[in-house]
């Protein structure tokens, strides 16, 4: 089994094939989600787990599907997996679950699911499928985090709801700051996305449109 | 097993969905006491915010459940109706505040909770509000003083608000704070505190509040709200008025000196 791992099954979604950046799937909850850091990163574990399980579990059923309901069975496991996450974290992480509402049940609609399952688990071997459900989970995890760390900073002053500016202008006595309001905006994750494109595409000649 | 024909594919969907199934039902049923008890518990939160300045201390999620305990809340709460006769045999907490309105007025046949929460020897009346924000549902709790006029504090929260500017009803401590000290009644009245533009003064004498810049509807809803759900307690807050109202049928020397201590009631 080792030896059918592919190389970079795991790294590769994590930077030079980023979900989010690269393939540019799940963009809509990448917008959503990352005004804070905190449900940002809980979107992106939870985004992480369903996509891992989704992956092993279409994986080991791959030969079992009928071809013609194919996207259906990968629908109603991804499904059923989402409410699973949605239902525990109401249960254990309430406030958490609050500040996702819509955004877990979108999971399930979330295009690098379905891309993931349709691409890769329904052609590979469960231990490939749970590393490339985990690489790019966690490729997405890490660009919602980078954004909502920005966002939440420049829009709010803080950072996991601790407000170091507040506390800075504090001690400073400096007086009149305002933060940014565009930055509690959508529209400021799309133009912060588009600066981790043209940066990744200024480093990855590769990536570059001929 | 030929995979592609049509028999296989039936069994194969009918037996997914019958084995997701159970899992969600398994799921559901196992969790379900949880949820439950953190629903109530932010209820319990959002309650008691509307208190929070008297309690002079942030009410949070986790300290909720303790306060209400402390306060003994479970045995002060009653059930009105819009006519302001208590109504029996219903758990005011269990009541589902959205049933009781219609298109943003209450109901006729409605049954409203009033929860009693008693602080430092004074009772605080705290009713629901409930209504239409810009995008969702906006709801909260507003709580009057004995004289069932002077509010003593008020909490938000919504569905669906933008964030950054209609949320600030629930984010910004400020616009709940801003209720305080504002009334229900103006001489004698029914003229519920307004969210109007600073500076603006309600027509018909009522207290104002400032609105939100850059969220005028949700201020304008929250100005609706508030005088749609009030109106249906107003016959309540009536009673509640009389009955805490300096007597003057007893003796003047037995109460005299408790009169002194409330607030001066209708001097204007």
């Amino acid at each position: 089994m080792a030896a059918e791992k592919k190389p970079g099954v795991f790294t590769g979604p994590l930077w030079t094939n980023n979900p989010v950046v690269v393939q540019v799937l799940g963009i809509c909850s990448a917008l959503a989600v990352t005004t804070q850091m905190k449900p940002a990163l809980v979107m992106g574990i939870s985004l992480t787990c369903v996509l891992a399980f989704a992956n092993v579990i279409i994986s080991l059923l791959r030969n079992t599907i009928p071809n013609r309901i194919r996207i259906i069975v990968q629908l109603v496991v991804v499904a059923a997996l989402v409410i699973l996450v949605n239902q525990i974290l109401k249960a254990y992480a309430f406030e958490v679950s609050k500040q996702l509402s819509v955004y877990v049940g979108l999971i399930i609609t979330n295009c690098i699911l379905m891309g993931r399952l349709e691409a890769f688990a329904l052609g590979n071997k469960p231990w490939p499928a749970l590393m490339d459900g985990l690489g790019n989970g966690l490729g997405y995890a890490l660009i919602l985090f980078v954004v909502a760390t920005f966002r939440e900073f420049f829009g709010s002053g803080t950072l996991f709801g601790i407000d170091v500016i507040a506390r800075f202008v504090n001690e400073t006595g400096y007086d009149g700051y305002q933060n940014c309001g565009i930055f509690v905006m959508p529209t400021s994750a799309l133009i912060l996305l588009g600066c981790i494109i043209w940066y990744l595409r200024a480093k990855n000649p590769d990536l570059q449109d001929k | 097993m030929n995979r592609n024909s049509n028999v296989y594919t039936v069994i194969y969907a009918a037996l997914l969905c019958v084995l997701v199934a159970i899992l969600l039902t398994v799921a559901a049923v196992g969790l379900k006491d949880q949820q439950k008890a953190n629903s109530d518990n932010e209820k319990k939160q959002q309650i008691l915010a509307s208190v929070s300045s008297v309690l002079g201390k942030e009410v949070t999620f986790e300290n909720a459940a303790d306060i209400w305990n402390e306060l003994d809340m479970d045995n002060n709460m009653r059930v009105v109706d819009v006519k302001g006769n208590e109504v029996s045999g219903v758990n005011a907490f269990e009541i589902t505040t959205k049933a009781q309105f219609k298109a943003g007025v209450v109901k006729e046949e409605a049954q409203l909770p009033i929860f009693v929460a008693n602080i430092q020897g004074k009772p605080y009346y705290i009713m629901c509000l409930y209504g239409a924000g810009l995008w969702d549902a906006v709801w909260g709790y507003i709580s009057v003083e004995a004289d069932g006029s002077t509010i003593a504090g008020a909490s938000f929260d919504h569905a669906g608000e933008t964030a950054g500017l209609g949320a600030k009803i629930k984010d910004d401590p400020a616009f709940a704070a801003a209720f305080i000290g504002k009334h229900v009644f103006k001489n004698g009245e029914f003229a519920p505190v307004q969210v109007l533009k600073a500076g603006k003064t309600p027509l018909n004498g009522a207290d104002q509040v400032d609105a939100i810049t850059g969220a005028t509807k949700t201020s304008d809803c929250v100005s609706l709200i508030v005088e749609n759900s009030l109106s249906g307690y107003k016959a309540a807050l009536q009673k509640v008025a009389s009955s805490n109202a300096p007597c003057q049928a007893c003796p003047a020397d037995s109460c005299a000196s408790d009169s002194l201590n409330v607030e001066p009631v209708n001097v204007q």
